[in-house]
């Protein structure tokens, strides 16, 4: 028997296939937010999953995003398009055959297959695009087997009687298969900056292309199913959709604003974001329109959902357009705001579209059970935890922002938006509860239950009664032929078609195509004559940072901002970006900026930071990536090697371009005043932390508060140095050298802050120079009250001369002959000597530094030189070099 | 260029949209048709819906 639609009108429903993707819908979506649940917890509880990879926090982001839109999304759509197809055509879907291999399709060798990879750590590091290669080509067959399944019903009618859900649907099917390989297979083969404006382009496809129109061919159906009466009007219906399918695609490079992608591409994609919420506001109004009558809050359930959809469409859609401009985006990107937006777009928006597509089905399945009190409840549960997650994470965004831009230290916004990231967590119980509750509303209740809401439809008051101007019309048209003849037809067909994938070749061909272009040969023109080829070891650990989802919450582009440029240095050249196949950009800071973390950091911090990341950085969030040791940070596997290595790449090809390779780059730059502003940074690498030899240290002036003080030392020191400074803090022992025993020695207040306003060079002891000078002068005095060192008395004369012949021969060629650490050897030492004028160790101290010497340092032990009389005499000479801030002052 | 092209082209489009709206009264009817002819399918099929689920429901409360 064959399956293929009959020529005869047919406009029976496949309820068995929406059926079967309704209740995919819901499994993919609970397993979808699941992964998002643990993600949102990973903020407060990082180390709730272990270092277990497979549950690491990239790896679940990844999870969670590709099921909210293909699990969850996709199969919601696809239940829809079963339901919505043969009414809105008069005809049968193709094949219910095809129907069911669709189905295993998008379900086991696309979203399990997917979860499964991605969680093993087979993905590719692109927002909306996280599925390996292999999956996304089951993806692309998945859409050519919905575009045989759905659209030839479509062509048996003439493009003049097509009702807008209609245009939406084709629209849908065959934008995404164009727009789908484009954005997930291309970036693969195109390298950093051009990658990413291609992959910009497709984050927004993903919404403007797949999940817009669908959701609005939904609310397009349902709103004048449910009211009994049609749409405001079809004119403003057809005009959104034409004014959508052709600013969707230009949209894409917002994503990048302020980047090193041309400045016109992106000036055009915030023109062209403008617009769309113009176009935006149309289509609201016209959906408002087509349901009044209804009240505020509609009766019918499947409606009241479509209601909130389009209000949260016009909320998301002038939000997104207002976050484009450069005023607003140059604060707010890479903020909580635009996880805000893009949850109030998915979750909001399309879920609410997609569930009042599957209720509204579901109420027309005779056999289908429908527990209408469940979904009532799961509406208003839904409608609460939706809208608190984005009021809460859009104030956090703010705050983010206004931290950022006032330069506060990175650990400040972390901290402020703990508060923000709890809420977020409570707000998954009205979230994930209402989801539970729409499966259970689709699952129990009377069989056939829905039918009551049919019921109301159609007991209203008559159309005719209603709208007298509708039947009036609608006679009329019935009147006429309005079919054109089959020339015609095929004409119009090619006409729309023709638009239609022109609108998408301009925008690939503006946004896409040409910045790629420009920047080949910016590349081209400013690298350095021979630019820095990756290793072997850094391009395994580039793989693993992809892995693991790094990206995601590091990103690596320094705008050409104020704010990015005071906080890390130059912005990102083009040809940085040359050999990142694909780009690694990033699209969301929740720790610092990577681009130049070459030499901010020791190899040695770095895996103690991988291994345990808070006993480094008390207050950091990032997950251990424990699993890649042997037990301890100084057993690192190959994986941790790599990794490391790559992070110690980052940047390092600008820096040693800099200044000869630079200059010459600003040269071949002419008068690009972008390029330019990188150029004229004032420093390459402005990380805070960033240690310095000889940097010139300010006045710290009055401290602040000394509660102020110990909190900062709790949040940033006591990891390594201890809670009491003793130098045993938890990361202490994984350290080489391991951190000062402060409480053994004495320090003068300029010694002090010159150690925490340059850090110590060569040491795991970072700078501070994001932090304020008064709390920099309160850690001073929080260190100086650690010191245990008092009443130590003083040597005799013969042990000082002892001592003072001992040093010459043997300290002062590193330590310098008045003990300044700035003997003539230290110049050539990777961690400069101790300068004893600012620092005084205790006796015992000295004399144990030079029993065993200082591990990780040139330091070497000195029993084998000297004995005891000549140690304990040279431990009491170097003491005396020490100038307290008392004398100093009696000095003055 | 690509601003001027995108703001030219989109007031263009706005404008054909427009101006074939207000010149032809034949247009307008046929660009509002769809919805009725639609509102007359959602009808059909939602009837059918109702009377196949009484059906049922008669089917199923029949004494056995």
């Amino acid at each position: 028997m064959t399956e293929m639609a009959d020529q005869a009108p047919d406009n029976r429903v496949d309820t068995q296939l929406v059926y079967a993707h309704g209740i995919a819908a819901l499994v993919t979506l609970l397993i979808a937010v699941t992964f998002g649940i643990i993600v949102a917890l990973q903020f407060i509880f990082p180390d709730m999953t272990g270092s277990w990879l497979p549950l690491g926090w990239g790896r679940l982001r990844y999870a969670h995003t590709q099921g909210i839109m293909l699990g969850w999304l996709g199969n919601a759509f696809i239940a829809f398009l079963y339901h919505a197809v043969p009414i809105l055509t008069g005809y049968r879907v193709t094949s219910h055959k095809l129907g069911r291999w669709l189905f295993g399709v998008w379900n086991f060798a696309v979203m399990a297959p997917g979860w499964i990879l991605v969680l093993s750590g087979v993905s590719q590091p692109l927002e909306w695009a996280e599925f390996p290669l292999i999956v996304d080509v089951f993806v692309v067959i998945a859409f050519l087997m919905a575009a045989v399944q759905f659209l030839p019903p479509f062509f048996k009618r003439s493009l003049e009687k097509l009702y807008v859900s209609s245009w939406y649907i084709i629209g849908a099917i065959v934008f995404t298969l164009l727009s789908f390989p484009m954005g997930n297979i291309v970036p693969e083969f195109v390298p950093g900056a051009a990658g990413a404006a291609i992959s910009g382009l497709w984050i927004h496809d993903a919404v403007g292309l797949f999940v817009t129109p669908l959701a609005l061919a939904i609310l397009y159906f349902v709103i004048p199913s449910s009211t009994g009466r049609p749409i405001y009007s079809h004119f403003i219906s057809m005009l959104g959709f034409w004014g959508l399918f052709f600013w969707y695609p230009l949209n894409g490079t917002h994503h990048y604003v302020f980047s090193v992608i041309p400045m016109e591409a992106q000036i055009g994609a915030i023109a062209a974001s403008t617009l769309l919420g113009v176009v935006v506001v149309f289509v609201v109004a016209n959906l408002m329109l087509s349901q009044r009558g209804s009240g505020l809050l509609p009766k019918e359930v499947g409606l009241r959902f479509a209601s909130m959809s389009v209000i949260f469409y016009l909320i998301v859609s002038l939000q997104g357009a207002s976050q484009a401009q450069m005023a607003l985006n140059q604060k707010i990107h890479f903020t909580d705001w635009v996880v805000a937006h893009s949850h109030l777009a998915m979750l909001g928006f399309a879920t609410f579209a997609a569930i009042g597509g599957i209720v509204h089905a579901w109420q027309r399945i005779p056999w289908a059970r429908y527990n209408a009190r469940a979904i009532e409840w799961a509406y208003w549960s839904l409608t609460i935890g939706i809208t608190i997650m984005f009021v809460d994470l859009t104030i956090a965004g703010l705050l983010q922002a206004e931290l950022w831009q006032g330069g506060a230290p990175w650990l400040e916004s972390v901290q402020a938006s703990r508060p923000y990231w709890i809420i977020r967590i409570l707000s998954a119980i009205p979230i994930g509860g209402g989801f539970v509750l729409l499966l259970v509303g689709i699952t129990t209740g009377p069989r056939g239950g829905g039918a009551a809401a049919i019921d109301e439809s159609l007991t209203g008051k008559p159309v005719a009664e209603v709208m007298p101007e509708r039947v009036a019309v609608s006679a009329a048209v019935n009147d006429r032929d309005i079919r054109p003849a089959g020339r015609g037809l095929v004409m119009a067909y090619i006409v729309a078609s023709v638009a239609g994938l022109g609108f998408f070749a301009l925008s690939v061909s503006l946004l896409g195509v040409w910045p790629g272009q420009v920047l080949a040969e910016q590349t081209a023109l400013m690298q350095p004559e021979h630019p820095l080829v990756p290793s072997a070891s850094e391009e395994r650990g580039r793989a693993i940072y992809a892995r693991e989802g790094c990206a995601y919450c590091h990103s690596q582009q320094i705008r050409y901002t104020e704010a990015d440029i005071a906080r890390f240095g130059a912005p990102t050249l083009a040809w940085e970006t040359r050999f990142d196949y694909p780009h690694l950009m990033g699209t969301r800071r929740i720790g610092p900026d990577l681009s130049r973390a070459s030499g901010t950091r020791t190899e040695n911090w770095h895996f103690v930071h991988l291994f345990a990341p808070r006993a480094v950085v008390p207050l950091s969030v990032m997950p251990s990536y424990a699993s890649l040791f042997d037990g301890s940070p100084d057993q690192p596997s190959q994986e941790a090697r790599d990794l490391v290595a790559y992070l110690e790449s980052l940047g390092r090809a600008r820096e040693l371009a800099w200044p000869e390779g630079d200059e010459a780059a600003r040269l071949a730059a002419g008068d690009d005043k972008w390029a330019l502003m990188s150029f004229d940074a004032p420093l390459l690498n402005a990380h805070p932390a960033r240690t310095r030899a000889d940097g010139e240290v300010p006045e710290l002036g009055e401290p602040a508060a000394p509660d102020v003080g110990l909190q900062l030392w709790h949040d940033n020191c006591a990891g390594c140095h201890g809670n009491d400074g003793r130098g045993d803090g938890p990361a202490a022992a994984w350290l080489s050298p391991q951190p000062t025993n402060l409480a053994e020695r004495e320090y003068t207040r300029a010694q002090l802050a010159r150690v925490l306003w340059n850090g110590v060079d060569g040491t795991s002891m970072p700078a501070w120079r994001d932090h304020p000078t008064e709390n920099i002068a309160a850690l001073v005095d929080v260190v100086l009250s650690q010191s245990t060192v008092s009443g130590e008395t003083g040597a005799a004369t013969a042990d000082l001369q002892l001592g003072e012949q001992v040093y010459a021969a043997n300290c002062a060629e590193c330590h310098g002959d008045a003990g300044g650490g700035d003997g003539y050897a230290a110049n050539d030492l990777p961690i400069r000597p101790t300068d004893f004028r600012g620092e005084r160790p205790s006796l015992g101290e000295s004399i144990r530094v030079l029993r065993n010497g200082i591990e990780g340092t040139s330091m070497a032990p000195w029993t084998d030189r000297l004995n005891d009389e000549e140690l304990v005499a040279v431990a009491h000479y170097i003491r005396d070099f020490f100038v307290a801030d008392s004398q100093l002052q009696g000095a003055d | 260029m690509i601003t001027n092209f995108i703001i030219g082209s989109s007031v263009i489009l706005a404008l054909a949209f427009v101006i074939a709206w207000i010149v032809s009264p034949e247009l307008r009817r046929r660009i509002e048709s769809p919805k009725h002819a639609f509102q007359d399918q959602l009808e059909s099929y939602n009837r059918h819906c109702h009377d196949e689920v009484t059906e049922r429901e008669v089917e199923s409360n029949e004494p056995r």
